[in-house]
């Protein structure tokens, strides 16, 4: 059996321009959470009341944009998500590049195949990682209330840009 | 007409597979009662029958996977995941252990049995008493035989066989392994995962690898742009003898689309796409492939070519972003 005993090289990881992403770094890190929690929690309203987000109360998770060049802590608090502001250590760590975020949080791209190719990466508890991770994707995104005109934004502009880094 | 049968670890999943016309979906339940038991996924009482609804009125067969082996202490809790789905409308239930085949061919004799991939049936004899004891109606084949022994098995089976097409392999005659018993204090067949995220460690280092640990036990490094697998103990390089490198798998998956010819003129029934842990776009793109394949080849299977682009499409999702043909390939017995 004629076999690749080596892992197979990786190529091509897309990246968002810098002008697109860098920006980003002007704000601090604090706003664009508490900015990130509010839209969290419009769209989890109803996990949140069915206490599906339970398993986050009292454990923090970090989601770090690498290009970006920030970072984002919350926590569960007794009704909601909530930014988490101190430097204590984290439960989970979720980093990866702000396109292969966009890609995921579309639905565009399976969160393992990212994995798989090192384009998402985790660390921490990875039980806790796999609950996130399963709750995302069981959430049916057509039902959550995010506003059709911004959600047509976001995928045209994805598109857009996709289309840019696959014709040369 | 041989059937496609596509994975769903939630009911996003589940119409994912629906709308790019799979031809029946496997589900399991939120416990130890199946393969793929992690935090987070699978199905519960309030959603499978929103999925079973959904998926009917598209004409599409649920099936629902109670595939791990009762302990002694669980037995109920095996035999009410039959009764939930039974009582669901599921299409049929894919059972491993021979004590709740029986219970499940007493308890509700009108329901479709098919034995599981864990049941681990290599020969025609134990396929044809379990169809005559327990009536099932079709047997999911492991991953470890040569096409040529598939050919011998479907020439005297009494039903159809499903076969694996697309996905992560597991080597040891599917799930009979102490490799993560031993590192973790749970096996496959019993608990319903390898690697139980409880017991997994990534580990990033400074120079932008990744360490991976099960139980403790160091399984692989990773280097910044190699891809990356399952952190099974299975997949992990180790060193023999002097020399490193993958001493039982690789990080692959199946892939057998240039196989589809000879599976069809075989009269195998099914084929089976792994991955109920994985995301709706994994089971859409994965079912939009294999859709494609199979209705060009039952439309000329002579002239059947494999695309570069499904080939591509597959790669890409592919654990350790590579495929092989497994066993089927060798020439060996
Ligand atoms: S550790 Fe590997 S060989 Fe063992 S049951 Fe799991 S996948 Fe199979």
């Amino acid at each position: 059996m004629e076999q690749n005993r080596q892992p197979s090289e990786l190529t091509n990881r897309p990246q968002l321009p810098p002008f697109l992403s860098a920006p980003l770094q002007l704000v601090p890190d604090l706003i664009h959470t508490q900015l990130l929690v509010r839209v969290l929690n419009h769209l989890f309203k109803q996990p949140l009341q069915e206490g599906e987000l339970d398993f986050l109360e009292s454990r923090t998770a970090v989601i770090r944009l690498l290009d970006g060049g920030v970072e984002f802590r919350f926590t569960k608090g007794r009704k909601k998500l909530v930014a988490h502001s101190g430097s204590s250590s984290v439960d989970l760590a979720i980093s990866g590049n702000l396109y292969d975020f966009i890609q995921l949080s579309l639905g565009k791209e399976d969160p393992d195949t990212l994995f798989f190719q090192r384009r998402i990466r985790l660390e921490g508890d990875v039980e806790l990682g796999l609950e996130i991770k399963n709750l995302l994707y069981g959430l049916e995104l057509d039902s959550l209330t995010m506003p059709t005109p911004l959600r047509k934004l976001v995928r045209g502009a994805v598109d857009h840009y996709q289309n840019r880094i696959t014709t040369p | 007409m041989m059937e496609l049968v596509c994975p769903a670890g939630n009911l996003p999943s589940l119409k994912a597979a629906v709308d790019q016309g799979a031809d029946a979906v496997y589900i399991g339940f939120k416990d130890e009662t199946n393969a793929r038991n992690f935090a987070g996924l699978n199905f519960n009482s309030r959603n499978i029958e929103r999925g079973i609804e959904y998926a009917h009125q598209r004409g599409t067969r649920v099936f629902a996977a109670i595939n791990t082996f009762p302990q002694p202490n669980g037995w109920h809790r095996w035999t009410d995941a039959v009764d939930l789905a039974a009582e669901s409308g599921i299409d049929a239930v894919i059972l491993a252990d021979l004590g709740l085949l029986e219970y499940a061919a007493q308890r509700w004799p009108e329901m479709n049995l098919h034995l599981s991939v864990q049941g681990s049936a290599t020969n025609y004899e134990s396929i044809d008493f379990l169809h005559r004891t327990f009536g099932i109606s079709r047997a999911v084949i492991p991953r470890v035989l040569s096409a040529a022994q598939v050919r011998h098995l479907a020439e005297h089976s009494p039903i159809p066989l499903e076969l694996f097409g697309f996905g992560s392999l597991c080597v040891m005659v599917e799930g009979r392994c102490l490799l993560s018993s031993y590192a973790t204090g749970r096996s496959p067949n019993t608990y319903g995962a390898c690697s139980p995220g409880s017991h997994v460690e990534w580990i990033e280092r400074p120079d932008g690898g990744t360490e991976t640990r099960l139980g403790g036990i160091l399984v692989d490094r990773f280097e910044a742009n190699e891809a990356a697998g399952y952190p099974t103990i299975c997949k992990g390089r180790f060193e023999v003898e002097g020399k490193e490198g993958y001493a039982i798998e690789e990080p692959t998956s199946l892939n057998t689309l240039e196989l589809l010819p000879e599976m069809m003129s075989m009269g195998i029934g099914a084929v089976k796409i792994e991955g109920r842990q994985r995301s709706p776009a994994y089971v859409a793109q994965v079912t939009q492939v294999w859709r494609e394949a199979i209705d060009r080849c039952q439309r000329d299977p002579e002239g059947f070519q494999v695309e570069p682009r499904w080939n591509a499409a597959l790669s890409k999702v592919a654990e350790g972003a590579q495929t092989t043909l497994g066993a089927y390939q060798r020439t060996w017995q």
